[in-house]
């Protein structure tokens, strides 16, 4: 089986879980696949609970302690006027530690808004979004689809922003910034002032301020949405690099099938009106991924399965 | 380096011009000096009153006035129009006052507010205040109506007071739109504070202007106009100076 796709299982065959474990010790992100994002959470504690214990100590606590971001029943209504508009119905997911997910719908099915919830901008209607993060001050970092820097501070400063409104001494912040201005290839262009760059140039910088006071995760609004094919390839492998060399969380929205299969190794496939998550699918397309990856029949196999999940009715 | 001429250039041609008819229908076409005193004649009254240390106390009345009311119109109007944007249901409350006392006709107050305020220093900054305060108000809300939404979800993210947003985004954000604001106040206050010390007190340019019109004094009269006319000018280059300054990020040709 190349990618294991979750269709809504109106109750869970035995048979399915052993194969889900069976896939955990080769595939790099088995987790999510067990916990069963549509399920209820009852189901799901239930399933995983009973079976743990039939599982080897080891296996057992990296699933308790892989998961990162747990979305329980969320919903979210807007009121537009006197009409209630629901934007999310009840969604269920849960994220493990070190994974990179795309989040793919039509427009209009929720997907920025359930960003927006995970990032703490919007408050939840109901349910809960419970993120692993103990300890740590600013758990997410938050790509907006245009850069959004301050217009006024010059790229370096852009980036110490977060770290300035921290608190922390100057020379520190410097020291962090210029690292973060090497990861994303910004370098020789610390002073430049935000509209002196190019709109790819802009969106490494808001990358970068993204990760300035290292948050264990990253959300991503359609962050390549604005620039051109060729910019947004390279973008594409950058971030890749980035996920690889921080091993950050990363959730990024995309409108683009391509894109969510090659940087992905989950997709989230929403549909629209109200908001829902249709499945997830785990991407098992090797790492490091690069050209040889867009001449993977199964990448291909991938696409073709995305775009049809995203036209075909629920 | 021809950029930075050409507002001098232009200024002083405009200057210049309005010298030359000054003088050409003073001096030689010899109109009487209580109708029009001659730029001499002007230059001359001014000089001999600084030379006995008797104009520079009015000068540094007036323009500590315009100053204090400037600064004290623009902190509330810019305090205010923070507050209407930041809570919409109050901004839905005084729209409608706020529109009365904008239209209301400060200068025809000014009297109103001696008779309130006394003559003294509390009512001539409270009639600079009102004229300084809507301008600025206006243009600082339109300043802070017009930043990114993004910019707020920002703020949020970084988990900044409301204090840190507005010193450290908003504020900045806004500069423009307070700009525009401050250059109409500060020639309102240059007229508010001129108007205050025609109707009372002692000092200032505009008392100049009203004792020497009482002492058919016209040479003098022409003079606090000439002072006052630059001191507005001033103003508006220090202002102009300053947003430069600011708002260097925005200028538009700086490759």
């Amino acid at each position: 089986m190349i990618f294991q796709s979750r269709r809504q299982p109106e109750r869970l065959p035995q048979s399915y879980i052993p194969t889900q474990f069976r896939s955990l010790r080769q595939s790099r992100q088995p987790a999510t696949n067990l916990v069963g994002s549509q399920l209820p959470m009852v189901k799901v504690d239930i399933v995983i609970f009973s079976q743990l214990s039939s599982l080897p100590t080891m296996i057992q606590n990296t699933l308790r302690g892989l998961d990162l971001i747990t979305i329980r029943g969320v919903t979210k209504t807007f009121e537009m006027g006197k009409e209630r508009v629901t934007a999310l119905a009840p969604i269920d997911q849960q994220i493990n530690k070190g994974q990179f997910v795309s989040i793919i719908g039509p427009s209009g099915c929720g997907k920025s808004t359930l960003l927006r919830l995970i990032a703490g901008l919007d408050d939840v209607t109901e349910g809960e979004i419970k993120l692993d993060t103990k300890g740590v001050k600013r758990p997410v970092g938050f790509v907006f689809q245009d850069a959004v820097l301050l217009p006024w501070k010059s790229v370096i400063d852009n980036i110490r922003f977060p770290l300035d409104c921290a608190g922390v001494k100057r020379a520190a912040g410097d020291k962090r910034a210029q690292e973060l201005i090497e990861l994303v290839g910004l370098k020789g262009f610390e002073t430049a002032l935000p509209k002196q760059l190019s709109g790819g140039m802009r969106q490494r910088a808001a990358i970068a301020r993204a990760l300035a006071d290292d948050p264990p995760i990253l959300l991503m609004d359609e962050p390549f949405s604005a620039v051109d094919l060729l910019t947004r390839e390279t973008l594409n492998d950058e971030l890749l690099q980035i996920w690889q060399r921080t091993g950050k969380t990363i959730l990024l929205v995309t409108h683009s099938v391509e894109e969510a299969a090659y940087l992905g190794t989950q997709v989230m496939v929403m549909t629209p009106r109200p908001g829902r998550l249709k499945k997830t699918i785990s991407v098992d397309l090797p790492h490091p991924r690069g050209e040889q990856t867009k001449l993977d029949p199964n990448y291909h196999k991938l696409v073709m399965e995305l775009r049809q999940d995203m036209r075909g009715k629920t | 380096m021809l950029a930075r001429i050409k507002p001098v250039f232009e200024y002083g041609i405009a200057l210049g011009v309005l010298y030359f008819v000054w003088w050409y229908a003073s001096v030689p076409m010899a109109m009487p000096k209580y109708l029009l005193p001659s730029p001499g004649d002007t230059l001359n009254a001014l000089w001999t009153m600084a030379l006995e240390n008797k104009l520079q106390p009015h000068l540094y009345y007036t323009s500590q006035n315009i100053i204090l009311g400037l600064l004290i119109g623009s902190v509330v109007g810019i305090a205010l129009a923070y507050l209407l944007y930041r809570l919409p249901r109050l901004s839905a409350i005084l729209d409608g006052p706020l529109v009365v006392f904008q239209t209301a006709p400060k200068i025809a107050l000014a009297p109103l507010f001696v008779v309130w305020f006394g003559l003294g220093l509390g009512s001539k900054l409270i009639l600079i205040f009102s004229l300084v305060f809507f301008p600025v108000l206006l243009g600082a809300l339109a300043g802070f109506r017009g930043i990114d939404s993004r910019m707020n979800d920002l703020s949020k993210l970084l988990e900044l007071n409301i204090f840190e947003q507005f010193f450290k985004i908003d504020f900045m954000a806004a500069l423009p739109g307070i700009f525009v604001g401050l250059k109409i106040g500060a020639v309102q206050a240059l007229v508010g504070a001129i108007l205050a010390e025609w109707i009372s007190g002692q000092q200032g340019l505009g008392f100049l202007m009203t004792l020497a019109t009482a002492t058919y004094k016209t040479p003098l009269l022409f003079g606090a106009v000439l002072l006052t006319s630059l001191f507005g000018i001033a103003l508006h280059v220090g202002i102009t100076a300053i947003e430069h300054f600011a708002l260097s990020w925005k200028a538009q040709d700086d490759q």
